[in-house]
């Protein structure tokens, strides 16, 4: 069989069910999956017997991800007729992301709409009559994203994005006048102006990266970590949320050694809240894994509720601030709160987030806090991305960052960098096709002996 | 000498008629190359400068498959210059002006010599077709020569018409006459024809001119020449450039209600890219100059080309507007500008090998495709040539693709995009100049133009050996470490491949650490030095343009089946089906490159060519 570059997309629909599956097809999926899936019984994933289910480990780097269940569908028996890989996954919706974003960084790409099912006609799969249904499906799938992008903010996003398209393309036309005549000596690229498009083009795509997130965060609901030193009273707080016992609570510090995640519902917003081992130094070697476990989970969460004891001498006091201030700049991508605890014991301190878990206000200020940034009076400004412009708006971004100084950098390869934007760029707005260039050079220029 | 048999015939003998021949007869066909009149084969009907931004690339592209035109450009040429030099390695072109009569007369040595091909003085009046397969070609008095291909490269002689204000005459280039019928009879089995415009400035006499009112444009101090195998070029004139200015184009401005161009006269679109000055003058009206180039016309003749100032204006308005330019005050005019208007075929009526897709053995290469331009005429002739041959075999064509060469960009854009105004090459056409370098013509083409026989073995054992050194610097500049000293004293030291990034830095500027260096045969070849700088240099840049070449190539490969027919495939969008009807890509890479054609089309396209 040819190399066929392999493909990954989730199986089952949006939202949060039991289990989500993550399907992946095309060459190399196996060995690709040897290096993020371990089963539980040894040896590679890629010697296990094809179409049996094996249970394993999911990891990123030294993340472990998820427990998930995996199938090995050798060519040609499998739905596409290549190599395919099934991974039935917990049904957090967390969970099938980071799943689908570490595959997408192994080297896989997402899949186009009907892709597999193409793929299994090709491969002698499917008969003629089920691909011209295909077809169908393939014109009526891009149709609706068609739709839904000129719909998303009345337009407003590819408005947004054809205007950079356009400032690109002037940009790019500049430069390829003073490349292809060069003899002329037309100089006329202003670096600033360029310079100042792609600062703003990339905050854009980073405001809307974040809107993404929050939009994302919005349908699975924030994850909340309860962080903080044994005994800081973090499982007291997270039974006060959940308003009945959840957590084993007792005075001994260390008793919460793995992680709790409970859902609640408040003021129409989900969230979801970890409550997590302490973090101190530990000879318990069980305590010691809940702990470094606690610290892993700070990538997985959107808010991390450092928590610090009030009644707590204040040079210990002063000693937190630090630790605070530097965890929260370690994982820059959370946002993290102080939250004195204990403030019926405690010193009183006045901030917004003082909480006694025996002062219902208090925690209800705490909560009304963090859901401030999700209420429905923004979400009508959120624009619904889909998977798909999530992916190009990261290349772009990617591309973006990489350039690093416009004018240092020598004009064929600034135009090759900027050819390299207007690819994923294009694939928002419509295609630019080397004409479109050359038409904004010949309309703007007089060149040519 | 006339037989009455050839193999493949060459219609016309301009710079696609002659590569096509010299190729044709080369790799062993009996080859005929039929011209109106013998003595202007190779002429250089327009500027007297072959190479420059782009073109130049292809004129050592064509070098390296064993063409013509860099070795007739170096022994003709009378000053040398790589354009592009203050920007990177990708961008430097090569360009030179030359000789107008030493240019024809080294081409026609050239074909003289080559065994296997007669040169014939005739006009070809049909070309004879029977079945949709060539049988052969009619010439004037009614001689018949039979053939299996035919290569026609009729330039703008097909119905040629010639402008100068209010005057029109027929013919193809001046003083030359037109052939009348040829573009009849292929209309008559189908083929589709338009007109396209073109146009050239007056020639005014080198002693009319007052060049102390002009500015100087020297050739290079250390000329380079197009070829590999020529030793060595040398300049032997001085151009000079001057400006029109306000006066001048209030002048021409009074010829415009004469002009063939604004009256209507003249409904062929030309060259956007090479405007008129006329039209210069009318759509940027806001620019008080335009700068032009006085270029002699070779070492004998006292006629000097001005480059940038192409029009169709009456004589006498010709006259005055250059006499309000500095420098050509007292000028006389040796011949005055024209326009030419002529019949083409839109190329997408062509394969990528430069055959019909309507007849069998029917080539078609040069200006009759739409294209402007000495360069992309002669890489046209090289490839029909080659693919004529091919194609009498019985033998698959060989098609360069958009990463191998500005060749294949050519091929590639003419018989998939077509075009409606003279095409001509740019660096910007090619999505992956990055690699398609003057520098490296010879690594990526002689192997092939070895294989095919145009090159000698010699020549491509000695580019395998270069490719051997680049190998084996490169592995050694990443181990050594090295040392560079800047200008300003600052010692930089790390691997000598990382210190080669920095922009400046020569290889043979550093210092290497240990008493370590590069061996005798890499440091003594400044063709491997340069590839190293190179190739150090654009590392990264070059990673990822080989990644898109391998998609790219995924997709070229997804071929189309010629007999598909898109009216059944209903998921098309209307614009899509209507694209694809037309263009008729090969590949689904090649659909990808048409405008009307949609992802989702693409997506649905593929279902039905597994």
């Amino acid at each position: 069989m040819s190399s066929v570059q392999p493909i990954v997309a989730r199986a089952t629909p949006l939202g949060e069910g039991a289990i989500a599956i993550v399907r992946l097809s095309g060459s190399g999926v196996f060995e690709i999956t040897d290096q993020l899936f371990f089963p539980d019984r040894g040896g590679l994933f890629s010697t296990v017997p094809e179409r049996t289910m094996s249970i394993g480990r999911l990891v990123d780097g030294d993340r472990s991800l998820d427990h998930p269940l995996a199938v090995r569908f050798q060519a040609p028996r499998s739905y596409t007729g290549e190599d395919m890989v099934e991974l039935h996954l917990h049904g957090n919706p967390l969970i099938v992301d980071s799943t689908l974003q570490l595959f997408l960084r192994k080297g896989c790409r997402l899949a186009e709409p009907g892709e597999f099912s193409r793929r299994a006609f090709l491969n002698g799969k499917m008969d003629l009559a089920q691909a011209e249904g295909l077809a169908d499906l393939i014109r009526a799938e891009s149709d609706i994203a068609l739709d839904l992008a000129q719909q998303q903010l009345g337009g407003e996003l590819s408005r947004r994005f054809s205007h950079f398209r356009h400032e690109i393309v002037d940009f790019l036309a500049l430069i390829e006048l003073e490349l292809d005549f060069v003899q002329e000596g037309y100089e006329l690229l202003d670096y600033e102006k360029l310079s100042s498009t792609l600062q703003s083009l990339l905050s854009d795509i980073r405001d809307l990266l974040v809107s993404y997130r929050t939009g994302d965060l919005l349908r699975r609901g924030p994850r909340i970590l309860l962080l903080g030193r044994p005994n800081a009273g973090k499982s007291s707080l997270f039974n006060a949320i959940l308003g009945y016992s959840r957590s084993l609570v007792s005075s001994q510090p260390g008793t919460t050694r793995d992680y709790v995640e409970e859902r609640i519902f408040y003021r129409g917003v989900v969230l979801h809240f970890l409550d997590s081992a302490g973090i101190r130094e530990t000879d318990d070697d069980l305590e010691a894994q809940g702990v470094s476990f606690a610290t892993n989970l700070i990538p997985l969460a959107d808010h991390v509720l450092y928590l610090i004891d009030s009644s707590l001498p204040e040079s210990t006091l002063a000693t937190e601030d630090n630790h605070f201030i530097s965890l929260s700049q370690k994982y820059s991508q959370s946002h993290f709160l102080k939250v004195y605890s204990k403030q019926d014991i405690g010193v009183s301190i006045d901030t917004a987030h003082s909480v006694s878990v025996f002062d219902r206000l208090s925690v209800e200020h705490l909560l009304d806090s963090l859901i401030a940034q999700y209420s429905t009076h923004k979400t009508d400004s959120l624009i619904l991305l889909t998977q798909r412009q999530h992916q190009k708006l990261l290349a772009i971004e990617s591309f973006l960052s990489s350039i690093s100084n416009v004018t240092d950098t020598p004009t064929e390869l600034l135009a090759t960098d900027l050819r390299a934007i207007l690819q994923p760029l294009s694939e928002l707005t419509g295609a630019v096709t080397n004409e479109d260039i050359l038409d904004a050079v010949f309309s703007g220029f007089c060149i040519g002996k | 000498m006339v037989r009455r048999q050839y193999d493949i015939i060459v219609i016309g003998g301009g710079h696609a008629g002659i590569e096509a021949a010299s190729a044709s007869a080369r790799m062993g066909c009996l080859t005929a190359l039929i011209t109106l009149e013998l003595e202007t084969i190779g002429r250089l009907s327009c500027n007297p400068a072959i190479g420059g931004m782009a073109k130049g690339q292809l004129v050592c592209e064509i070098d390296a498959m064993g063409g013509e035109m860099a070795k007739i450009a170096d022994i003709s040429g009378i000053q040398f210059k790589t354009l592009g030099t203050k920007k990177g390695p990708a961008m430097w072109s090569p360009r030179s002006q030359n000789d107008k009569d030493l240019y024809p007369f080294y081409a026609q040595q050239r074909l003289r010599e080559i065994q296997g091909l007669d040169l014939i003085e005739a006009s070809v009046e049909d070309i004879l077709i029977d079945k949709g397969v060539i049988k052969g070609v009619r010439l004037e008095k009614g001689d018949f020569l039979s053939c299996r291909a035919v290569i026609l490269c009729a330039g703008t002689f097909l119905c040629g018409r010639m402008y100068t204000g209010e005057d029109q005459t027929v013919g193809g280039r001046i003083e030359e006459r037109s052939a009348e019928y040829l573009s009849g009879s292929l209309r008559n089995v189908g083929f589709e024809t338009a007109r396209l415009k073109t146009g050239t400035p007056p020639r005014i006499h080198r002693d009319s001119i007052n060049y102390s009112s002009c500015e100087k444009d020297f050739g290079d101090e250390n000329p380079q020449p197009f070829s590999r195998s020529s030793k060595e070029v040398q300049n032997q004139i001085i151009c000079y450039t001057t400006w029109t200015n306000t006066q001048t184009h209030q002048i021409l401005e009074q010829g415009f209600d004469r002009s063939p161009m604004f009256t209507g006269r003249i409904s062929g679109s030309g060259p956007r890219y090479c405007p008129s000055i006329e039209d210069k003058v009318f759509r940027f009206a806001d620019k008080s100059g335009h700068m032009l180039f006085l270029e002699p016309e070779g070492l004998n003749t006292d006629s000097v080309y001005v480059n940038g100032f192409s029009t169709s204006l009456p004589e006498d308005i010709q006259a005055m507007g250059l006499k309000s330019i500095p420098g050509l005050e007292e000028c006389k005019i040796i011949r005055k500008g024209y326009a030419v208007e002529y019949d083409y075929f839109p190329p997408h009526q062509l394969l990528p090998s430069l055959e019909s897709r309507r007849v069998g053995g029917l080539f078609m290469a040069g200006q009759i495709n739409g294209t402007s331009g000495y360069e992309e005429a002669a890489a046209q002739g090289l490839m029909a040539g080659i693919n004529a041959v091919m194609s009498f075999r019985g033998e698959n064509p060989i098609i360069l693709d958009r990463s191998q060469a500005y060749i294949g960009v050519l091929l590639d854009d003419l018989s998939v995009l077509s075009t409606t105004e003279p095409y001509r090459m740019f660096t910007s056409r090619a999505e992956y100049r990055l690699l398609l370098r003057r520098d490296n013509a010879d690594i990526r083409l002689t192997e092939l133009g070895g294989n095919l026989g145009l090159v000698e073995p010699r020549q491509v054992g000695r580019v395998r050996e270069k490719m051997k050194l680049v190998r084996e610097g490169e592995l050694l500049l990443r181990k050594l470490n090295a040392q560079y000293i800047g200008g300003d004293g600052t010692v930089w030291a790390d691997k000598a491949w990382t210190l080669l990034k920095r922009s400046g830095v020569q290889l043979t500027s550093l210092v290497f650490s240990d008493g370590e260096n590069l061996p005798d045969s890499i440091l003594n070849d400044h063709e491997v030095l340069e590839q190293l700088e190179i190739a150090s240099l654009y590392e990264g840049y070059i990673d990822r343009q080989v990644r898109e070449v391998n998609q790219f190539k995924e997709q070229e490969e997804k071929l189309i089946p010629s007999e598909i027919d898109y009216r059944k495939i209903q998921s098309l969008s209307s614009e899509g089906r209507e694209k694809l009807t037309k263009f008729r890509p090969r590949s689904l890479g090649q659909a990808s490159r048409i405008s009307g054609v949609s992802r989702s089309d693409l997506s649905i396209l593929m279902l039905y060519i597994k």
